[in-house]
């Protein structure tokens, strides 16, 4: 997820001038710990309750357990190519358009912001037979809904849309920055001259020089796809379930050897997982022999491509069509939200008007009334894992920026290793160390607490956090505060006169991310809070098993108006005035 | 056999007072109760019943000063695992996480036979006067196991269907007229794939309403595999019968019981069940059904049980857990229950038993015109040994899941 910055600020980086404080040399230590503890103690812990034979005997005579696993493959290997397809497409497109980039970004910027869980009730809502699509095309009347089984068909497609319309945007987001970074309008220009169409340019040179900006972020989203259970109980197929909601069911059998079977099963989501990247990996290393006109060489440079002409131009239409395509997923996105706002006021909606007849605002505050203590719940486990996380990210970024690292030795491995850590738990599937830890947590006494919730929180909420300052603090000018230095400011002097300033708004944006990341959390609140510590993601997605969608909605809604709020909060804190640059 | 609602059976006198040990036994109870917080695990799928929980809430903070915090459940099973795991990892008379729980059948059998409940302590509780246990087996065995004072009743079940009058003036009420009427209406019946519980009390029905009086001498008895196969016989025979005009050819099934209702709400089926009595009241007042839903019992009569809550033996607040418990039978929370427009349930208190002013409050409930007279819900049939639940879903998974 690197992001290359080869001409930045970072090159004026001072070798290590500045005798780091404790808190610096700490700071890489103390993300290992919390994030190895928990990620390394689960695994083993599964692994440890899986070890038994037996465990694997039951899972090998559960029924439909191979279809289950088949399907997980199946929607997240055609979810992730389908969002990398049309990300692509969009970026093509608005690389040719470049008025409309900035745009883009930001209306990408809110579906990432948006839960998966709220996005996956607002698209069955929005979807399902008597959804606001088919009310719209039934004709009225005494119209009966179509008999057709969606959400929750038998191939998963709905699933597959699901994780497109949420995962397009988050791929999309990042192609963008990219592109914007390499300067891709310029390359587009010169490659027109040379002769070449624009879509084919964008995919043959652009698209292979930001591809290993997707790389990693690829792989997380296959990886979440074969994971996912909040989006799988909601969209996917029932009989059978996909792999994960099957291994939470076994997870959570009253029978020991079914839930030892669960443990079994958590673990083979590891393999399922490295199953889906391989088949990527082969999937991918095709593409690129195919973009490179069939020479199997590297196109990443940008001059032989440009002069020989391709053999097989990528069809400009076919481009057209995936940017098109992506507009509508987005279009998609947008509506799920709106459908969650009609039924949360909605009195009653029955099929087929088009509008509710009988609105019930007033029910929507009875709800949040009574769902008060959830919110705040939602809020303050969104909350407290930011809380660590951003001091965390803070010292471990500025430990580089002083160059406490720069030398060789321990210092610089125990950073690496640090960053390497970091992504670790959003390339897993998150059964496989949560099924551990729950094992761990009930055994010392700390399932259901605030503590054990916030630190698997912290898993998730970190990495996002942290890659999101990170960017803008290595494009940090840090000449500033070597300037500040040598006027006599102490180190924390001179960061709270320069630093602070300069990353107030990036830090309040990594913040907010944070919690929106927080805030979307399902499994953990699920099976480490051991049902005591519901939170909104917990009650849309049991609400939206049971019958009154209003009440779903109504709670797919909140946990999408927490995160706005926390967007909106950074948005209030400005850019540093001018001066304090010069 | 059914314990009708009071509302509609007769007077008689209030309780005797009770003796005053057990007065000044049952206050230390409540003075150990104040300040705890009771976690009240109980499946959380209905908004209904979360908010008619929401309001006992309130009532035991107001009167006990207990809070209770209900743990919304999507199946009980998951609390069962839960205890278990708490015991195995050494928590067995406290620390646990569950203080209150609504259960029955296989989960209170798992519950007991491992010694996980704790109890007995119906008697200790008030209320419990006014449940009459010999007035409905059903009080007394769940799961084919006795009850003997570890659980609670809190409400009376019993399976019928639920229907549209505007649509299907004349629904079937047995196997023979359903199978008739599902050849005559393609693709507009189907039932919960089981292991739902709707699902599986389904395949139940069906069972029993299929067999003569040996075979249902049988389904009383655990399941003696070697036979199971030729009683159930007639079952599966029934449903693959049907299978080829089902809701999506009985290729698909809706996954749970909620869902099943909520096609029968789209109007995407016609038939629908109901294990209360009040369902379609309920669903009318909750505006998500017409005014003209209404409920249907089986010809013969429906499989019928009790639901109880209970308490497990590592809870840490057991003092408000009975306070809770003692509240949820009381007269005031039971006919509250019994209203179609806050859930429908029937009472599991005996109206000979209930004072002046408890009979009042029953007999001011409007029951509404969906709710089914006693003779259209007909008698409560026994639910089969619980054996055969387990059996009958891995039969079933095994013919129409194709794992």
């Amino acid at each position: 997820m690197q992001i290359p910055n080869p001409a930045g600020p970072a090159a004026f980086r001072p070798a290590a001038v500045i005798r780091p404080s404790w808190p610096l040399m700490a700071a890489p230590g103390a993300v290992i710990l919390l994030l190895a503890v928990p990620l390394l103690g689960g695994l083993a812990a599964t692994g440890l309750a899986a070890a038994d034979g037996a465990a694997w005997q039951v899972l090998a005579t559960e029924p439909g357990m191979l279809h289950a696993a088949l399907i997980s493959l199946w929607t997240a290997l055609a979810a992730t190519l389908l969002s990398v397809l049309l990300a692509g497409g969009m970026a093509a497109g608005l690389a040719a358009l470049p008025g409309f980039g900035r745009m883009a970004e930001r209306a990408a910027l809110v579906m990432v912001a948006a839960p998966h869980a709220a996005v996956a009730v607002g698209l069955a809502l929005l979807i399902a037979p008597t959804g606001l699509i088919f009310r719209a095309v039934s004709g009225g009347g005494d119209a009966l809904p179509p008999d057709l089984a969606v959400p929750g068909d038998r191939f998963g497609l709905s699933l597959i849309v699901g994780l497109v319309i949420k995962e397009t945007p988050f791929l999309l987001a990042l192609l963008l920055a990219a592109q914007a970074r390499l300067g891709a309008g310029a390359v587009l220009a010169r490659a027109r001259c040379l002769g070449w169409r624009p879509a084919s340019a964008w995919w043959r040179i652009v698209a292979p020089q930001i591809w290993p900006v997707l790389r990693w972020p690829v792989v997380a989203v296959l990886v979440y796809g074969i994971g996912t259970v909040d989006m799988a109980v909601v969209l996917g197929p029932s009989l059978p379930p996909s792999f994960a909601v099957r291994s939470l069911s076994l997870l959570f059998d009253a029978d020991p050897a079914r839930a030892a079977a669960g443990h079994a099963a958590a673990l083979a989501q590891l393999a399922l997982a490295a199953v889906a990247v391989g088949i990527w990996w082969l999937g991918e290393r095709l593409a690129r022999f195919w973009l490179a006109g069939g020479r199997g060489d590297h196109p990443a440079r940008i001059d032989p491509p440009l002069v020989r002409r391709p053999r097989q131009p990528v069809a400009p239409a076919l481009s057209g069509l995936s940017g098109l395509v992506g507009g509508l997923a987005l279009l998609l996105a947008a509506a799920s939200l709106a459908t969650l706002v009609i039924w949360a006021l909605a009195a009653s909606w029955r099929f087929p008007d088009l509008l509710p007849m009988r609105w019930a605002p007033g029910r929507l505050a009875d709800t949040v009334a009574l769902l008060g203590c959830v919110i705040a719940r939602t809020v303050w486990l969104g909350l407290l894992p930011v809380a660590i996380a951003l001091p965390l990210a803070v010292l471990v970024l500025e430990r580089e920026a002083l160059g406490a690292d720069g030398g060789t030795g321990a210092g610089r491995s125990l950073s690496q290793a640090a960053e390497a850590l970091v992504y670790l738990p959003l390339l897993l599937p998150p059964a496989a160390f949560l099924a551990g830890i729950r094992a761990l947590a009930l055994r010392l006494g700390l399932d259901g607490t605030v503590v054990a919730v916030v630190w698997c929180h912290l898993l998730y909420v970190f990495p996002y956090l942290f890659l999101a300052l990170r960017e803008s603090y290595r494009r940090t000018d840090p000449r500033p505060r070597l300037l500040a230095r040598s006027l006599g400011r102490g180190p924390g002097g001179a960061w709270v006169a320069v630093m602070l300033p300069l990353t107030a708004r990036p830090m309040a944006i990594a913040a907010a991310i944070g919690f929106a990341v927080g805030v979307a959390q399902y499994l953990p609140a699920l099976m480490i809070g051991g049902g005591r510590l519901p939170v909104l993601a917990t009650e849309a997605v049991a609400a939206a098993s049971g019958i009154d969608r209003r009440a779903a909605s109504t709670a797919a809604l909140l946990m999408t108006a927490l995160p706005a709020i926390g967007f909106l909060l950074a948005s209030l804190i400005r850019a540093p005035a001018r001066a304090v640059r010069q | 056999m059914v314990h009708q609602p009071v509302a509609r059976a007769a007077e008689a006198d209030a309780p005797a007072g009770a003796p005053a040990d057990d007065t000044a036994a049952w206050d230390a109870v409540l003075a150990e109760a104040r300040g705890q917080t009771v976690r009240f695990n109980a499946w959380g799928g209905d908004p209904k019943i979360n908010t008619f929980i929401a309001d006992i809430g309130r009532q035991l903070a107001a009167c006990c000063a207990i809070t209770l915090e209900q743990v919304k459940l999507a199946d009980t099973a998951e609390a069962v695992g839960r205890i278990r795991a708490e015991a195995a990892a050494g928590r067995l008379q406290d620390g646990g996480s569950i203080d209150l729980l609504w259960v029955n059948g296989e989960n209170f059998v798992a519950l007991r036979q491992a010694d996980l409940l704790y109890g007995p302590f119906l008697d200790r509780l008030p209320n419990a006067r006014t449940i009459d246990l010999d007035a409905n087996p059903a009080l007394t065995s769940d799961g084919h196991i006795p009850v003997d004072g570890y659980e609670v009743p809190w409400g009376l079940s019993q399976f019928a269907l639920v229907y549209d009058r505007a649509v299907t003036p004349q629904p079937p009420r047995g196997p023979k007229g359903l199978a008739g009427w599902i050849g005559a209406h393609p693709g507009r019946f189907t039932y919960p794939a089981p292991p739902d519980f709707i699902g599986t009390t389904f395949l139940k029905q069906m069972l029993v309403m299929l067999l003569d009086d040996a075979g249902r001498a049988a389904l009383a008895a655990p399941v003696d595999p070697a036979r199971a196969p030729a009683i159930t016989a007639p079952l599966w025979d029934w449903l693959d019968r049907v299978r080829p005009s089902l809701w999506r050819q009985g290729q698909a099934y809706p996954p749970s019981g909620p869902a099943h209702e909520q096609l029968l709400i789209d109007r995407a089926v016609d038939l629908g069940f109901a294990f209360h009595p009040g369902q379609a009241a309920s669903a009318i007042a909750a505006g998500l059904m017409a005014d003209t839903a209404r409920v249907a019992g089986w010809s013969g009569g429906g499989i019928a049980n009790a639901h109880f809550v209970a308490i497990p033996r590592n809870a840490p607040a057991k003092a408000a857990a009975m306070v809770a418990a003692n509240h949820l039978i009381s007269p005031a929370a039971q006919a509250a229950k019994l209203d179609p427009a806050v859930w429908g349930d029937m009472t599991v208190l005996a109206a000979d038993r209930l004072s002046d002013d408890g009979r009042a409050r029953f007999a001011a409930i409007d029951l509404g015109p969906a709710w089914p007279s006693d003779d259209e819900l007909g008698p409560a049939l026994p639910e089969p040994h619980p054996d055969w639940t387990g059996w009958l879903e891995a039969e079933w998974a095994r013919r129409y899941l194709g794992g």
